[in-house]
């Protein structure tokens, strides 16, 4: 089962949802 | 797990460039506070600028994620005033999952992006037909205006 490609910053997600016509989605989560 | 799943992934990766971000690590605080941050999960959908354009809290199962993040998108889009891919969106929520929590509004807002797209009525009044036909308790259903 392949896992999804996140980005590594958020300045990384908006470049490529400008390049790529996308929108950025943001999860923010809490590992505990 | 949501992410795994095959339908969640498909969407993520189609409509949205995906970032996480752990809300405990010190580094990440400015962002989180950018954002106005309380509660995980937290899901936003940010234009490529960085503005917010959708946003919701609480886990859902990958039946429900699914058909959530395709209509925030759709909201996103809407909110752009790209009203034809916003209808496309909205329907595909409802064509996939007709069943799901999200169907009543994505019901309601596949009518406002038809009306906003060709200024017909009759497109907003079709769509919000169905809607009562579809979900007559709903909360979209009580909100249409005629």
């Amino acid at each position: 089962m392949s896992e999804i490609a996140w980005l590594g910053s958020l300045d990384e997600a908006q470049r490529a949802a400008k390049d790529g016509g996308r929108l950025v989605l943001m999860d923010v989560f809490n590992p505990g | 797990m949501t992410y795994p799943e095959a339908p969640v992934r498909e969407a993520i990766e189609r409509l949205t460039a995906p970032y996480q971000i752990d809300n405990s690590v010190e580094a990440n605080q400015a962002v989180l506070d950018r954002y106005s941050h309380v509660w995980t999960p937290d899901i936003r959908i940010l234009d490529a600028d960085g503005t917010e354009l959708y946003r919701w809290n609480g886990y859902l199962p990958p039946a429900e994620f699914a058909p959530q993040l395709i209509a925030a998108v759709a909201h996103a889009r809407l909110r752009r005033k790209e009203y034809d891919k916003a209808k496309e969106l909205y329907e595909e929520v409802l064509r996939r999952f007709p069943t799901s929590l999200i169907a009543a509004e994505a019901q309601y807002y596949a009518g406002v992006s038809a009306y906003r797209a060709t200024h017909a009525q009759g497109d907003l009044l079709k769509s919000w037909h169905e809607l009562e036909k579809s979900h007559p308790e709903s909360e979209w259903t009580v909100k249409q205006n005629f």
